[in-house]
């Protein structure tokens, strides 16, 4: 089966730059996601993939034709918006045989085979008949669902189907949605602001700024090596901590600072760094010498665990999530030390300085 | 059904005189409206003489049918042919002929104007097009009622004489509209409130709607009819009703364009034998013409009660027309503020 190639593609909003020069590849079966902030373009991507806009510059290709200069009936994809779109004079079964019927050349009783099928699989075998306004948030959202699952399509798109929803529904919506991908084996294209929706869903993750593309890879590789202080700060929660530090033979340092980061390969090797470590890894120093001193801001106490955020001798605010039950009240001087990766940043392009 | 007086503060006297008020003073507007009909349908019935009686009477003193039985006659009768030419059904069918065009014609084209000006423009270009549409509607009839009057002579130019096509030496093709069923339906088949009204009504369907049955597989067409269709019914009714009551109704432009005894409308014909009856024996064509007119008319027996026979069979398809949508009217009363 094709997978979705997005290339080069570019879109102007009023003088606004939504989409900047944007290319991936979504396997056939991959579920991707897009994740980004409200007005990183994410959508207007999406937009574009489907055909409710068109693409300035680039190619968008499906199974290895060319998609973006189709109008979008010709396109064949299923999408669920993000407030359903369902068409509120019809009744369930309408709405999910609309598309079947609007293309044509398929037979009624297979059309009424299909329907009861993909209705049945989603739970709304009993509602066939109701108008769609009775129907609760989380029905709706099901038969949005199955309206873009009954088609043979090519691929999925998705755009923020779960916002609506409260969180328990949520979670259930998000398995059917994972499931109806695993059984059509095409190409999903997912768009979230929701970062614990894209963890648990997502093959790869996209994410975007400012039209733009940050990284593409796997969740776990957002994680651990983030490309550039955009993601870093964006993913995870709370965020990685981002400290300015000047390089000095395999360590960063800065007033407060003095972190151990090994051997720094290529012209960074002296330059000014931004230090990055997630704040779970950061520990209470033990002994005499801490990569982190400061004075303690504030102190939140969670479920099992403290989040302490605390201010270096430079002003640069830094939260550490700690499992020892510290007793630390604002003002308190603290040293920590760091107990995990450690990633270097270009205080300048911000990019990730390769290490090896 | 709903009362139609809230039952609010029954128990208190003070409202409870209040909203006897308020009835009573509605009371008397439902009389003043319902006057006119009962006046219309009561002359009808009365007999030729007391028509004119004066002062005139509200109760007939005697019920007869003469009249009715007249109108129907008229154009087989010899007495009334100097009159009317046609027998009435003929005028009865050239208005519903032009009011069904019309509002069959009318309708879709009004209605997809404003879908495609609500869901298919955007931005700049959709405000300019809703603005040239609705500008029409600031135009008096009265100052377009020339210019159109010379458009339907000579359609599509306003001079007396086609222009010769450049190069040669023969004249554009023009079509005369003047006295045919088409100079009266064209002009009504825009109508740029009910254009207001569709627009209206398709800009509350979320566009999400709309794109989700592209994306789905539908053509713009497939989607107008059967997703926005189904759930614009209420507003086609009302508009479907307003135009239906503005083109039969619809009298000076008629008098303007329909010449021919034959192709005259009901509204043209009734004014055109009150006009006969008013003048004839009165005025003009010297003492033996107006004997003679005069001598028709009493022979025919026809006077005010027949045109009162004829404003009622006038009214007969705009009530039914009202039947048909009343649910529906209602409804769209509620959408829109409606008069």
């Amino acid at each position: 089966m094709g997978e979705l190639e997005v290339r080069g593609v570019s879109k102007r909003l009023g003088d606004h730059q939504a989409v900047d020069d944007v290319s991936f590849i979504v396997a056939s079966g991959e579920f991707f996601v897009l994740l980004g902030t409200s007005g990183s373009g994410k959508s207007t991507l999406l937009r574009l993939i489907c055909g409710l806009e068109t693409p300035d510059a680039g190619q968008i290709l499906l199974d290895g034709r060319e998609i973006h200069t189709l109008p979008p009936r010709q396109r064949n994809l299923g999408m669920v918006f993000q407030d359903y779109g369902l068409y509120p004079g019809m009744d369930v079964r309408g709405n999910i045989a609309y598309g079947l019927e609007a293309r044509g050349g398929v037979p009624k009783d297979e059309i009424q085979r299909r329907v009861v099928e993909a209705a049945g699989k989603l739970g709304l075998g009993e509602m066939l008949s109701r108008s769609t306004q009775d129907l609760s948030g989380g029905e709706q959202q099901r038969v949005a669902l199955a309206r873009a699952m009954v088609k043979d399509a090519d691929a999925f798109l998705f755009d923020e189907p779960l916002s609506n929803l409260d969180p328990k529904l949520r979670h259930h919506a998000r398995r059917d949605i994972v499931a109806i991908h695993r059984e059509k084996k095409r190409p999903s294209v997912y768009v979230t602001h929701d970062q614990s929706e894209a963890f648990a869903m997502a093959d790869r993750v996209a994410v975007m700024s400012q039209g733009r593309v940050q990284q593409v890879s796997t969740p776990d590789d957002l994680l651990s090596a983030p490309a550039n202080t955009f993601v870093a700060r964006f993913v995870g929660s709370p965020p990685m901590n981002l400290v300015p530090a000047a390089l000095d033979a395999g360590v960063a340092r800065a007033d407060g600072v003095e972190v151990p980061v090994g051997s720094v390969p290529g012209p960074a090797a002296s330059g000014r760094v931004l230090v990055g470590f997630r704040p779970e890894s950061v520990r209470p120093a033990r002994n005499g010498t801490a990569a982190l001193t400061g004075s303690v801001i504030d102190v939140e106490e969670g479920l099992v665990d403290l989040t302490v955020r605390f201010a270096t001798a430079d002003g640069v605010e830094v939260t550490a999530v700690v499992e020892d039950d510290l007793r630390l009240a604002a003002g308190d001087p603290v040293a920590f030390d760091i107990d995990g990766p450690v990633h270097l940043f270009d205080a300048d392009t911000e990019q990730a300085i390769p290490r090896a | 059904m709903p009362a139609l007086l809230p039952k609010v503060g029954m128990r208190q006297p003070k409202l409870r005189y209040s909203r006897a008020a308020i009835a009573g003073f509605l009371g008397i507007g439902v009389l003043l409206h319902l006057l006119p009909f009962y006046y219309i349908i009561s002359t009808s019935l009365k007999p030729g003489a007391e028509v004119v009686r004066n002062p005139p009477t509200f109760i007939p003193s005697a019920i007869t049918f003469d009249a009715w039985k007249l109108v129907l006659r008229i154009g087989d009768e010899s007495q009334i042919v100097q009159l009317v030419k046609e027998p009435f059904w003929v005028y009865f069918a050239n208005s519903a002929f032009i009011t069904v065009i019309a509002v069959g014609i009318g309708l879709p084209v009004t209605a997809l104007a404003a879908y495609a000006n609500s869901k298919l423009q955007s931005g700049r270009g959709a405000r300019v097009s809703f603005l040239f549409f609705i500008g029409t509607m600031m135009v008096p009839f009265v100052v377009t009622l020339v210019p159109m009057y010379l458009l339907t002579l000579n359609f599509p130019f306003t001079m007396p004489d086609a222009p010769m096509i450049p190069g040669t030496d023969t004249e554009f093709p023009t079509l005369r509209l003047w006295d045919t069923p088409w100079a009266v339906i064209l002009p009504a088949i825009f109508v740029p409130f009910n254009f207001l009204l569709f627009k209206g009504f398709f800009d509350t369907i979320p566009n999400s709607v709309i794109n989700a049955a592209r994306v789905d597989g539908g053509s713009e067409l497939n989607i107008f009819r059967r997703i926005v269709m189904p759930m614009a019914v209420p507003v086609f009714a009302v508009t479907a009703y307003m135009s239906f009551g503005s083109v039969w109704d619809n009298f000076l432009w008629q008098l303007v364009t329909l010449q021919s005894p034959e192709k005259v409308t009901m509204s043209v014909a009734t004014y055109q034998l009150i006009e006969r009856l008013s003048t004839a024996g009165s005025t003009g064509g010297g003492a033996a013409a107006q004997a003679e007119g005069m001598g028709d008319l009493l022979n025919s027996g026809l006077t005010w009660n027949g045109m009162m026979v004829l404003a009622i069979l006038q009214s007969i398809p705009i009530f039914i027309a009202f039947l048909v949508c009343r649910e529906y009217l209602l409804r769209g009363i509620k959408i829109r503020g409606l008069k």
